[in-house]
C-alpha cells in the first residue's frame, strides 16, 4: 500500500511538472509599427532602397557616444590632431595601416519619414574609405547600422528591422567625384545577373548632441548587407555557409596557406566546418589541372559556379575595378548556395569601380596577373573552353547592360536625380572642391563608359 | 444559380478571413515564452578524502530539460574543500560546460568559492552557505554569462531506525556585478534523500522547483534529481 502511494505520488509529480509555453503580446516602445519594425514583416525594398529619389535619413547620437566614436577612431588610426572639432570630426594624420578591429558601435534613433527606430547600433565601417576620410579630416565618413544591436540592454526593440532589413551599410562615396561607382556598378551586376547588393542614395543628417542640431554629412550610398537579405532575395535561402575573404587565404592559392582567420564566416558561424573552402582551394591548386584539365573542370564544376564566376569576371573586368580580386584580397562574398550545392561569387564595395583613376585595374586577358598570386583568374583563364565563355560574356555585357548608349543615359539620369543634394553638400562634409567636380565627373564617367565599350570590342575575338 | 450562390458565400468567407487575419497580423506580434519545464539533473562524483580537513572531489553531470528530452547541458565539476572543525567549511571549485544553445553547443566555465556553516538541534542538522560564482564562455571571452551570490540553507532531519532521512534545501540567487540588472533572480527549493549502501557508496535523490524572481514572464522548472557518489577515504589518516 504505501509503495503504491509513493509510486502515485511520483506520477502526479511528474505529471504536473510538464513543459509549458505561454504565447505572449510582445510589448515594444511607442511608435513601433509591424510593417516598419517587425522581423515578421515583410521585407520592403521599394521604400528602402527606392532607384528614382534620394532618401533623407536622420540620425541622432547623443554627444558622449558621439565622443565614444571619435575617440575609438583615434586609438585606431592614431590620430595627431582633429578632435571633435568642425562638427566633431577627428582625424588629420595617423598611420597609414589598416586596422582588423572593428570601430566600437554606440547607440543613435533613426528617422526615416519621420518615422523613429530606436536605439539603434552604429558604427564606423570601411578600410581605406574610413581611414582617408579619417586621415583628411573628413566628417562624411562611411556608416554601419544594426537595428537590434541593443536588444539584449532595451529588450522593446527585440528583433527591431527597418523595413525588414536588420543591417545596412551606408558607403560615403570617397574617391568618386561622380557618386555613381557603387549604384552604377552594382545596378550592371544585377542587370547582367551577378548576384550582387542593391543600392540607392541617401541624404543623411545627424545630430551629435553638440547643440547645432542636424548637420548633413552628405549623400551617401545605402547599400544592402549580404548576409542579412540579400541571400535569402537573390538565392532564396540563407542557411548556406557565406564567407567574406580577407587576407591572403582569399587568393586560394597554395602559395598561401589556407588560413580559416581570413576566411571570415558570415552565416553558420558557429559550425567550426570551412570543408567546402577547402575542397575549393584543393581543386583549384590540384595536379589535375595540367595532368588532366578535363577531369580539373568537373571536379571544379561541382563544387563552384564557375559559368557565374565567369560572368562576374566579364562585367567587372570591362567595368575597371582594381580595389578586388587580382590586386586585392578582399570585396567579395562566396555563398554555398544549397539549391545546387555550387559556390557563387558576389561583388562587394565597389566604390572604386568604373574608373580608371588609379592605373592598375586588371586587363582583359590577366596578363598582368601572376597566376599564382590569383590562381582564379589565370587557372581559369587559361581554359580554352572558359575562355570563350568569358569573352562571349563580355560581348552580351557590351552589347546589354553596359553599352554605351545604356549606361550612359543612366548616368545622367542618375546624375539629375542627385544633383540637388550634392550640391548641398560642404564643407568637410563632401570630397569635392567645388560642384563643378560633380558636372565634369559626370563627362569623365560617360567617355570611360565609351572607351571601356571600345576596348572590350577590341580584345574580344 | 445554385453553384453561383455557394460559390460567392465561399469567395464571401475567404475574403473575410484574409482581411481578419491580416488585420491581426499588422497590428500584433507574439512570442513564445518557456514558462514552465521538467528537467532531470544526474550525475556520478567520485570523492577523495585526505583526512578529516581536507577532500577533494571531481563529478559530471548530465542536466535534460523540455520535459527530460533534450539535452540542457553537461558539466565536469572539480572542487577542493577544507574543515577547520566540524563547523566550518571552506571550498572553491571549477566547472567545464558544454551548454546546448538554438543551432550548436557552446563551451563555457565556472568557478566558485564557497564558505559553509553546520549546526545541529536535536535530530535536526543543517548547514547554510554562501558562494560566488563567476563564468564566461570558454575560449576566453568577455562575454557575462553567470555571475552570481547564493545563500543556500539545507535541513536534514534524522529519523531514527530509517535509513532515508528527508533532506529539505533552500537557495537564493542574486545577480551581481556591472552587467547585472536585477537584484535576487531566482530562488529553488528541494526535498530529497540519500541512500547509503555502505561507507563507500551512496544515492541521492532529489525533487525540486526552481522559479525565476523579477521577471515579466518567471519560468518554473521543476527538477527530478539523481546521483551517485563514490567516496574514498586515504587510510593511512584514518583515525
Amino acid at each position: 500500500m504505501k509503495n503504491n502511494i509513493i509510486i502515485f505520488a511520483a506520477i502526479a509529480i511528474v505529471f504536473s511538472s510538464c513543459y509549458k509555453e505561454e504565447v505572449i503580446t510582445k510589448e515594444r516602445p511607442e511608435g513601433w509599427n509591424y510593417l516598419t519594425h517587425s522581423d515578421q514583416a515583410p521585407i520592403n525594398y521599394n521604400v528602402v532602397f527606392p532607384q528614382d529619389q534620394v532618401n533623407k535619413m536622420y540620425i541622432v547620437i547623443t554627444n558622449d557616444d558621439w565622443e565614444t566614436m571619435q575617440d575609438d577612431l583615434d586609438d585606431m588610426y592614431g590620430g595627431s590632431g582633429g578632435g571633435p572639432g568642425g562638427g566633431g570630426q577627428g582625424g588629420g594624420g595617423g598611420t597609414s595601416t589598416f586596422s582588423d578591429e572593428k570601430p566600437v558601435t554606440v547607440k543613435c534613433q533613426v528617422y526615416l519619414n519621420d518615422i523613429q527606430w530606436f536605439d539603434v547600433g552604429i558604427r564606423y565601417k570601411g578600410n581605406s574609405s574610413l581611414q582617408t576620410a579619417y586621415q583628411q579630416g573628413k566628417g562624411k565618413k562611411p556608416l554601419r547600422m544594426d537595428f537590434d544591436y541593443f536588444e539584449d540592454i532595451n529588450p522593446l526593440i527585440d528583433d527591431q528591422r527597418f523595413y525588414g532589413f536588420k543591417e545596412l551599410s551606408l558607403g560615403n562615396n570617397i574617391n568618386d567625384n561622380s557618386f555613381m561607382h557603387e549604384k552604377v556598378a552594382t545596378d550592371m551586376f544585377r542587370s547582367f545577373g551577378v548576384p550582387a547588393p542593391i543600392v540607392s542614395f541617401y541624404e543623411i543628417y545627424i545630430d551629435n548632441g553638440d547643440g547645432n542640431g542636424f548637420v548633413y554629412y552628405g549623400l551617401y550610398s545605402m547599400m544592402e548587407v549580404v548576409f542579412d537579405t540579400m541571400l535569402e532575395d537573390r538565392f532564396g535561402s540563407n542557411t548556406g555557409n557565406c564567407y567574406k575573404p580577407d587576407g591572403d587565404a582569399a587568393r586560394f592559392s597554395d602559395s598561401y596557406s589556407f588560413d580559416t582567420d581570413e576566411l571570415e564566416k558570415k552565416t553558420n558561424e558557429d559550425a567550426a566546418d570551412w570543408s567546402d573552402l577547402q575542397a575549393l582551394y584543393n581543386v583549384v591548386n590540384s595536379d589535375n589541372r595540367t595532368s588532366n584539365t578535363e577531369q580539373w573542370k568537373t571536379d571544379l564544376e561541382a563544387i563552384f559556379d564557375v559559368d557565374g564566376y565567369l560572368k562576374y569576371l566579364a562585367a567587372n573586368t570591362t567595368m575597371q575595378n582594381w580595389d578586388t580580386y587580382g590586386n586585392m584580397t578582399h570585396n567579395f562574398f562566396l555563398y554555398h548556395d544549397p539549391a545546387d550545392g555550387l559556390i557563387k561569387w558576389i561583388p562587394w564595395d565597389n566604390n572604386e569601380a568604373l574608373s580608371n583613376d588609379k592605373n592598375s585595374a586588371m586587363d582583359f586577358d590577366f596578363a598582368s596577373a601572376n597566376d599564382n598570386d590569383w590562381p582564379l583568374l589565370g587557372y581559369i583563364y587559361d581554359v580554352p573552353e572558359y575562355q570563350t565563355i568569358y569573352n562571349n560574356y563580355i560581348d552580351d555585357f557590351i552589347e546589354g547592360p553596359f553599352k554605351a548608349s545604356n549606361v550612359n543615359a543612366i548616368y545622367q539620369n542618375y546624375f539629375d536625380m542627385i544633383s540637388p543634394s550634392v550640391q548641398n553638400e560642404s564643407g568637410i562634409y563632401t570630397y569635392l572642391n567645388s560642384y563643378s567636380d560633380f558636372t565634369t565627373a559626370l563627362n569623365t564617367q560617360q567617355n570611360h563608359a565609351i572607351s571601356r565599350n571600345n576596348a572590350a570590342a577590341s580584345y574580344t575575338p | 444559380m445554385k453553384i453561383h450562390k455557394r460559390y460567392r458565400r465561399v469567395l464571401f468567407l475567404f475574403a473575410l478571413f484574409t482581411v481578419l487575419s491580416n488585420r491581426t497580423k499588422a497590428q500584433t506580434e507574439y512570442d513564445t515564452i518557456v514558462v514552465a519545464d521538467l528537467e532531470s539533473w544526474t550525475s556520478a562524483e567520485f570523492k577523495y578524502k585526505f583526512n578529516s580537513k581536507f577532500d577533494f572531489d571531481i563529478a559530471q553531470n548530465l542536466r535534460l530539460k523540455k520535459n527530460s528530452s533534450q539535452l540542457e547541458r553537461t558539466f565536469t565539476q572539480v572542487g577542493f574543500n577544507f574543515k577547520p572543525n566540524k563547523n566550518f567549511k571552506f571550498g572553491i571549485g571549477y566547472r567545464f560546460i558544454w551548454e546546448q544553445k538554438s543551432s550548436s553547443i557552446q563551451t563555457e566555465h565556472r568557478w566558485n568559492v564557497d564558505g559553509a556553516y553546520k549546526f545541529e538541534v536535536g535530530e535536526l542538522s543543517g548547514q547554510t552557505r554562501i558562494r560566488f560564482q563567476n563564468g564566461k564562455e570558454f575560449p576566453l571571452s568577455e562575454n557575462f554569462a553567470d555571475k552570481h551570490l547564493r545563500l543556500k540553507l539545507k535541513l536534514d532531519y534524522n529519523i531514527k531506525n530509517w535509513k532515508l532521512d528527508p533532506e529539505f534545501s533552500s537557495e537564493i540567487f542574486r545577480a551581481v556585478g556591472n552587467e547585472s540588472t536585477k537584484n535576487f533572480d531566482k530562488v529553488r527549493f528541494t526535498l530529497g534523500t540519500d541512500y547509503k549502501f555502505n561507507k563507500q557508496h551512496s544515492i541521492s535523490i532529489f525533487y525540486g522547483i526552481e522559479k525565476d524572481l523579477n521577471e515579466t514572464y518567471p519560468k518554473t522548472t521543476y527538477l527530478v534529481g539523481i546521483g551517485y557518489k563514490f567516496t574514498l577515504k586515504n587510510k593511512s589518516n584514518e583515525e
